[in-house]
């Protein structure tokens, strides 16, 4: 069976959870730290300040602005509406993702990444 | 007329499913001709063997659904014509066990089928007179872009549930169920409702994928019958409503 729109989005939408889920248990490890004392806390962020971690924070913004605005659509069509244009939809949340994206990860790259290289 | 030749590869097997293998075939086709007819101009002039299924040639019976370039289609009202250029490739549905060639069992399309109480059972069984139902009324409204599928398994073969969960009810019997639910000459939909309810085989496993309202050749929205089904199961006293 070819991958057609819908099947996209949900493999996308899935993906993209997974993703947060990983993101959320290093974050709450992150934050644990506290308990530990500053000097921990510190220890642990100094580690995400890598180049590399601020180029994977973009990827996750990507990541978050994809599965809300795809979830904003699939709520949509939970509750009946436009169901005949669910592909629109996905072009849509596509389209809107993409500005948001560069909305936000252009100045994240250049005064995160490109700052701290 | 203007006519074309096409590439035709058909998914063969050598008997009862086993050995598969790709058969290579030309055909030339006019503009307005169908994969049915290339697949009956291979069973007269190159291979006599091939193993397909058809009934009516006009899209109203069900029977030719096959896999085409990857997507399930009524043979019978696809032109290669308005295909994407490029070989055709005609493999059985998929989800379905293969009999032959291009031919699969419905079994397991129609168990699911059976499962969610298809036929009309009446309100009133000893009614003398007919029942109108308003065109204003939740049935009529609802029902109408649904009423038209002609279970030819399209999009039992498209559905990813369908394919990883045997117990899954699956688009059209979901959509049949729905139905007969809205019905409000039928008597029957708290049986439904318990049988599509079910955890592991009723509508909860439905993921919104969409594939079998992008395949359904009468353009039926199952997708959106069983998003219907999923709020009727959260609130089935609406179903008294209707």
């Amino acid at each position: 069976m070819r991958f057609l729109p819908g099947m996209v989005a949900h493999t996308v939408q899935r993906l993209t959870g997974i993703t947060l889920l990983v993101y959320l248990l290093v974050h709450v490890r992150t934050i644990h730290k506290l308990s530990e004392g500053p000097e921990a806390f510190d220890e642990a962020l100094a580690f995400f300040r890598n180049p590399l971690f601020k180029m994977a924070e973009i990827g996750l913004l990507a990541t978050v602005i994809i599965h809300a605005l795809n979830g904003i659509r699939l709520t949509m069509l939970d509750l009946s509406i436009g169901h005949s244009r669910q592909r629109l939809y996905w072009a849509w949340a596509l389209g809107a993702g993409l500005v948001l994206f560069l909305a936000g990860a252009v100045p994240m790259f250049l005064f995160g990444v490109w700052k701290s290289v | 007329m203007k006519t074309h030749t096409y590439e035709v590869r058909v998914s063969r097997t050598a008997e009862a499913g086993i050995g598969r293998g790709i058969a290579g075939f030309r055909v030339e086709l006019e503009e307005r001709m169908t994969v049915l007819d290339a697949l009956f101009q291979i069973l007269r002039t190159q291979d006599d063997s091939l193993v397909f299924r058809c009934a009516c040639r006009v899209g109203m019976c069900g029977t030719c659904a096959i896999s085409v370039n990857g997507i399930p289609r009524l043979a019978c009202k696809t032109r290669p014509s308005q295909l994407p250029a490029g070989p055709l490739t005609l493999e059985p549905l998929p989800n379905l066990p293969v009999i032959r060639d291009l031919a699969v069992s419905m079994d397991p399309f129609f168990e699911q089928w059976k499962r969610v109480l298809p036929e009309f059972r009446a309100a009133d069984p000893e009614a003398t007179t007919l029942k109108s139902v308003p065109a204003a009324s939740a049935y009529a409204r609802n029902s109408a872009d649904k009423r038209d599928c002609i279970s030819c398994g399209a999009c039992y073969a498209a559905c990813g549930i369908a394919g990883t969960n045997r117990q899954y009810l699956g688009p059209a019997a979901l959509n049949r169920a729905y139905l007969r639910i809205l019905d409000p000459r039928d008597s029957a939909h708290r049986e439904r409702l318990r049988v599509v309810d079910d955890e592991r085989s009723g509508a909860w496993r439905c993921h919104t994928q969409f594939n079998c309202t992008a395949v359904c050749p009468k353009g039926i929205s199952l997708t959106d019958s069983i998003m219907r089904l999923k709020r009727l199961l959260l609130n089935p006293s609406a179903v008294e409503k209707l």
